[in-house]
């Protein structure tokens, strides 16, 4: 624990040192969910709901995918910069420390500056939402939590597992491309697939409503959502470490 | 600029940016299947529904099937003129220091990266002309004339937006110069496209107060325009399209000389 401490405390500080990038990337961050908030004004002037979901539901639904994708953010580059530094023959040399290499993959680079935008976007959303919160039973507003944090670890690991290719191909793989590819769906609500069809990719890939259930818990109080997307993030983590295993055994080390 | 093409050397240009794009074989599989297709895929969701909850047979003029016909025009044409890689390309030669290997060459280093950047696209022109093939053969019953007009036209226009998303992925890569950080830079351009090319929702379909941005910014007409243009084939709309492709790469051409100059001259090398 106190490893993991340092390893926070340190990124920290690095973190810190580049203000010019946070100020760039708080701009881009601004004007890119305001394109997404114009984008879904527009569509709601022809149609009063889209599958069923009304105005203030789907903008609590994109609040909730922007939260989610700025934590997973966070952990996410640090994996990426990690199998980044594998892919260019940098890795050895964290192979023989002495502690687990899971600490460097999750945290030694991870983007500990986000915690600003995530803490403004909280506070933000406790007022602009405050009867959607507190209008809601405890039990919907738990089960939001739950899921809320189950599907950013989901995120995670999505990330990791394709990443973990690099150890066996020896190429780089475009992972958060990949990703922010899949994010595109994430702002559709479940109800745009059939039920069945909805589940079934819940529990294969699920990723890609990992605000969308959340949302229809606490919104739809539609708790059955939860079983299908725990079942997929047991999946995930049987395949995340099933996959780590076999690909470090076959990882052979590019030259450093 | 035109003068002093040298033919030979713009070959073996293309050929070399040709054969990068190829040489990333993960890259062009996610572009061609992932990027367009799920894109596609979540924009026909919407709109299906969009048009199931409205109850409306055409919003704006436009049929559910018209507009599934010009998301895949303006997806497809947002793979083709993508200046992502070639603005990650020049960021690179300018941050690492490697701009004075390009500068000694007798190219001018804009026609070389032009030419890097046109070879690099061939790669992705049966992508951008699916869906003339798809519109022609499936969805029209265009008379034999439109049917040619259409696609005598559509080449053109894919020609000039071609040469105009160079120029400003050119102009948009040289804040490098100042920043030294290409992260900023890259997102800033695919959130621009994205948003001003017409790739999230037709020009016309924005609030009333953004439309004339949304319909004469150079972003649209690399995309959004030229699908408008296939969906309704006329003189008129070929002829409005072609002036605004022309009249934006004669600025941007002056524009992006301008500042090459203006910053080159106080350049003094990152250490190569």
């Amino acid at each position: 624990m106190k490893i993991k401490f340092h390893f926070l405390y340190k990124n920290i500080l690095v973190n810190l040192y580049y203000r010019f990038n946070f100020l760039g990337m708080m701009c881009i961050l601004i004007i890119a969910y305001a394109t997404k908030l114009i984008f879904l004004d527009s569509l709601l002037q022809y149609t009063p709901s889209i599958a069923g979901w009304n105005k203030l539901e789907l903008v609590f639904l994109l609040y909730t995918m922007i939260l989610s994708l700025l934590i997973s953010d966070t952990i996410d580059s640090s994996v990426l910069r990690f199998f980044q530094k594998v892919y260019h023959g940098e890795g050895d040399v964290f192979f023989i420390k002495p502690i687990s290499l899971l600490n460097y993959m999750f945290l030694a680079w991870a983007k500990t500056i986000n915690l600003i935008p995530i803490f403004i976007m909280t506070i933000g959303g406790l007022i602009y939402f405050y009867n959607v919160f507190w209008g809601s039973s405890l039990l919907s507003l738990l089960l939001y939590l739950c899921s809320f944090a189950l599907g950013i670890i989901i995120n995670v690991l999505l990330v990791t597992n394709l990443s973990c290719l690099t150890f066996i191909i020896k190429r780089q793989i475009p992972a958060d491309f990949l990703f922010s590819e899949f994010t595109k769906i994430m702002i559709l609500p479940m109800g745009v697939f059939s039920r069945k069809v909805g589940l079934f990719l819940l529990v294969l890939l699920p990723s890609i409503f990992s605000a969308a259930v959340p949302a229809a818990i606490l919104l739809k109080s539609d708790y059955s959502l939860l079983k299908y997307q725990s079942l997929g993030f047991v999946l995930s983590l049987l395949v995340f470490y099933m996959f780590y295993k076999y690909s470090l055994s076959r990882y052979e080390g590019l030259g450093g | 600029m035109l003068s002093s093409i040298n033919l030979d050397i713009a070959k073996i240009y293309m050929k070399n940016g040709w054969r990068v794009v190829l040489v990333d074989r993960a890259i062009l599989f996610i572009d061609i299947f992932v990027a367009t297709g799920l894109t596609f895929l979540m924009q026909m969701m919407l709109w299906k529904y969009i048009y199931k909850d409205s109850g409306e047979v055409a919003i704006q003029g436009k049929t559910f099937s018209d507009i599934l016909l010009y998301y895949l025009y303006v997806i497809c044409l947002n793979r083709f003129n993508n200046g992502y890689g070639i603005i990650e390309d020049i960021s690179y030669t300018i941050y690492s220091g490697k701009i004075e290997l390009a500068l000694v060459k007798p190219f001018s280093f804009k026609l070389q990266k032009m030419f890097d950047y046109l070879g690099g696209s061939l790669v992705y022109l049966p992508l951008a002309l699916l869906p003339l093939i798809i519109d022609v053969t499936m969805f029209s019953n265009y008379t034999v004339y439109t049917g040619l007009g259409l696609i005598v036209g559509y080449l053109v226009l894919l020609v000039l937006s071609q040469v105009l998303c160079f120029l400003l992925a050119f102009i948009i890569s040289l804040i490098t110069f100042k920043s030294e950080n290409s992260g900023v830079v890259l997102a800033l351009y695919s959130i621009l496209a994205a948003f001003l090319g017409g790739a999230l929702l037709p020009a016309n379909y924005w609030p009333e107060s953004m439309r004339l941005i949304m319909e004469f910014n150079p972003f649209s007409y690399t995309m959004g325009a030229i699908s408008e243009f296939s969906l309704a084939p006329s003189i008129n709309s070929f002829l409005s399209c072609l002036t605004g492709l022309l009249i934006y790469i004669c600025i941007f051409n002056l524009v992006s000389n301008k500042l090459w100059k203006m910053l080159t001259r106080d350049y003094k090398g990152l250490g190569g």
